[in-house]
């Protein structure tokens, strides 16, 4: 049987060609880039931050359900789980913004920062060699965990109690490293600009951007019939109910962010939304907060639509789509305060988005779709919701 | 000087039936398959008891679904938008001006408005629920069957009420006995067995 599901086109063939798609997109955005390199670098950090936000907001869900024991999530664990290992990739190509750090961070650009009043003060944390390591360390931790999950996942019943122990340091270590790598990474493309609940607010909606292809890929193998065993609509409907959820919670941090800032109204915090509402940008704000909010709470409110295989698949979609726009609305405007939108900004967003989830279908096709030796998969299996 | 209202509140109180068919099974299978044999034979005011929750009782017994969250969502968004305007217009009718906020402006008023929303979808559900269920009832006539008392500890049960302009007792005890249920009439006149409690 596994032998006929991975000689299927979703899990052989397809993986490799998406990949290979998304490097093509990769390469045209270079060739497209030598006109104007500044752009192309902006373009580039924000889709790789988009890709590697997909990777921390799984391996973000993935620690959440091992540290509560979640039964329900272990039949559809593997994809999250392909997710988060694709970390060793992001990280090679994290370099081509190492090293054009001065042109993307202010900090980075010593000559200017040293004329700065307070980036000057910051230079003793915020600069290159001590960025660099940082990042190496986050993704370190990141990559580290992901495999203590794969592995325990792999090797099933032995390992489980121990992850179930190690997840809960595990939460902190990644809770502390999501949150400074959303400050290194993010919010200091913004200079001198802060927010305590930026790292919550990077996390939160890279889980909705992971959870949205999450369940998306899921309810695809169900639709081509390729897991194999009884996944489905529970399982589907569980995805859903914990991906509107975490818009929800997702739009409460992005809302109290802003009102704190707004009745504060002091001018070195409300230059980040001064920027983002005009010159273009006012209509990917009015963008993320109808199709990031409003339209989700309205449309997969009910459990009809969180449990409709077409629906719930394009619920999972939409929010992926919409967290690449949440990030590129995070990235861009710092350094692009007109918008800019055009054919590199939506090459180096398609591309890291492909190698994405080319890299999740094709780890998917290398192990048991459902982690065969967990003790929990039977009752997993069995669940059910309705009355 | 509170009586009169309290009188004519209780006209809309929900009551325990008159007459009653109590019918006991022996397991929570045969409960779903009379309750579905029931409602096959249009037999529409009827009710389970089990000391817990059955998967496929509810589709058995033809529940289908609430109506509870469209009442909730209704109350949730129409206090949501009337607390909103009756901020705005508190806000208009007396201005004041905060450190050079704009007189009237939607953000402040999000927080507030979520919090009055959240606590009358709440309300909503609560009430809606007791409405929906036919609560709250002080006293049924299943009481009267020192049986019943075992519906939240072993005993499954089935009550078919009498008001049904439909009902017939003697084919519908037939029906219940064909399921396997143990089936006592109760009426006002029945002795009084259950309410000692403890």
């Amino acid at each position: 049987m596994s032998e006929g599901r991975s000689s299927h086109f979703i899990l052989g063939r397809l993986p490799l060609s998406l990949m290979l798609a998304g490097v093509l997109a990769l390469v045209l955005a270079v060739a497209l880039g030598t006109v104007e390199i500044k752009r192309f670098l902006v373009a580039w950090q924000g889709g790789w931050t988009f890709a590697v936000s997909l990777s921390i907001g799984a391996l973000f869900v993935l620690l959440f359900a091992s540290l509560t024991g979640s039964t329900w999530i272990v039949a559809v664990r593997r994809v999250g789980e392909s997710l988060s290992m694709l970390f060793p990739l992001w990280a090679v190509l994290a370099i081509p913004i190492l090293l054009s750090a001065p042109a993307l961070y202010p900090w980075a650009d010593t000559e200017r920062a040293a004329h700065d009043p307070v980036l000057v003060q910051r230079l003793a944390f915020m600069n290159l060699p001590f960025f660099s390591l940082r990042g190496l360390a986050y993704l370190g931790v990141f990559f580290g965990l992901a495999l203590l999950l794969r592995r325990s996942s792999l090797a099933g019943r032995p390992t489980i109690d121990r992850m179930r122990f190690l997840a809960g340091p595990g939460m902190v270590a990644f809770a502390l490293c999501a949150t400074f790598a959303a400050f290194d990474w993010v919010m200091s493309l913004a200079g001198t600009w802060y927010s305590t609940i930026f790292g919550i607010y990077f996390f939160v909606g890279a889980a909705t951007g992971a959870l949205g292809l999450w369940l998306f890929l899921t309810a695809l193998l169900e639709r081509r019939g390729l897991w194999g065993v009884p996944v489905g609509v529970e399982h589907r409907h569980d995805l859903a109910k914990y991906l509107y959820t975490l818009t929800l919670f997702w739009a409460h941090v992005a809302f109290l962010q802003f009102l704190l800032i707004w009745y504060a109204k002091l001018p070195e915090e409300t230059f980040y939304y001064a920027v983002r509402s005009r010159y273009g940008w006012e209509w990917v704000t009015g963008a993320l907060m109808v199709g990031h909010l409003l339209l989700p709470i309205f449309l997969f409110m009910g459990r009809r639509a969180k449990r409709s295989l077409a629906l719930g698949g394009f619920f999972g979609l939409w929010m992926l789509l919409m967290h690449a726009l949440d990030v590129w609305w995070m990235t861009a405007p710092s350094n692009f305060p007109m918008r800019r939108l055009g054919a590199v900004e939506i090459l180096c967003f398609l591309g890291f988005g492909l190698l994405a989830v080319g890299g999740v279908l094709r780890l998917l096709g290398r192990s048991p779709l459902v982690p065969d030796q967990d003790p929990r998969l039977e009752a997993s299996l069995k669940l059910r919701s309705e009355p | 000087m509170s009586a009169p209202i309290l009188k004519r509140l209780r006209q809309f109180a929900p009551r325990s039936p008159r007459t009653l068919l109590l019918a006991e099974f022996p397991d929570a299978k045969a409960l779903v398959a009379a309750a579905g044999a029931l409602r096959g034979a249009g037999v529409r005011r009827f009710d389970a008891h089990s000391p817990w929750p059955i998967e496929g009782l509810g589709r058995a017994m033809g529940l289908g679904e609430s109506i509870l969250p469209w009442i909730v969502l209704g109350v949730g968004l129409s206090t949501f938008l009337g607390f909103l305007a009756f901020m705005a217009w508190a806000s208009l009718d007396y201005p004041t001006v905060h450190s050079g906020k704009p007189v009237l402006s939607i953000w402040p008023l999000i927080p507030a408005a979520i919090e009055v929303t959240w606590m009358a979808a709440g309300t909503a559900a609560l009430v809606g629920f007791m409405a929906l269920a036919g609560l709250p009832l002080y006293y049924h006539l299943a009481f009267r069957s020192p049986r019943f008392k075992r519906a939240s500890d072993d005993g499954f049960f089935i009550t078919v009420e009498g008001d049904d302009p439909r009902f017939d007792a003697e084919a519908t005890r037939a029906l219940l006995e064909r399921h396997g249920g143990r089936v006592e009439r109760l009426d006002e006149t029945s002795a009084k067995g259950a309410p000692r409690h403890g």
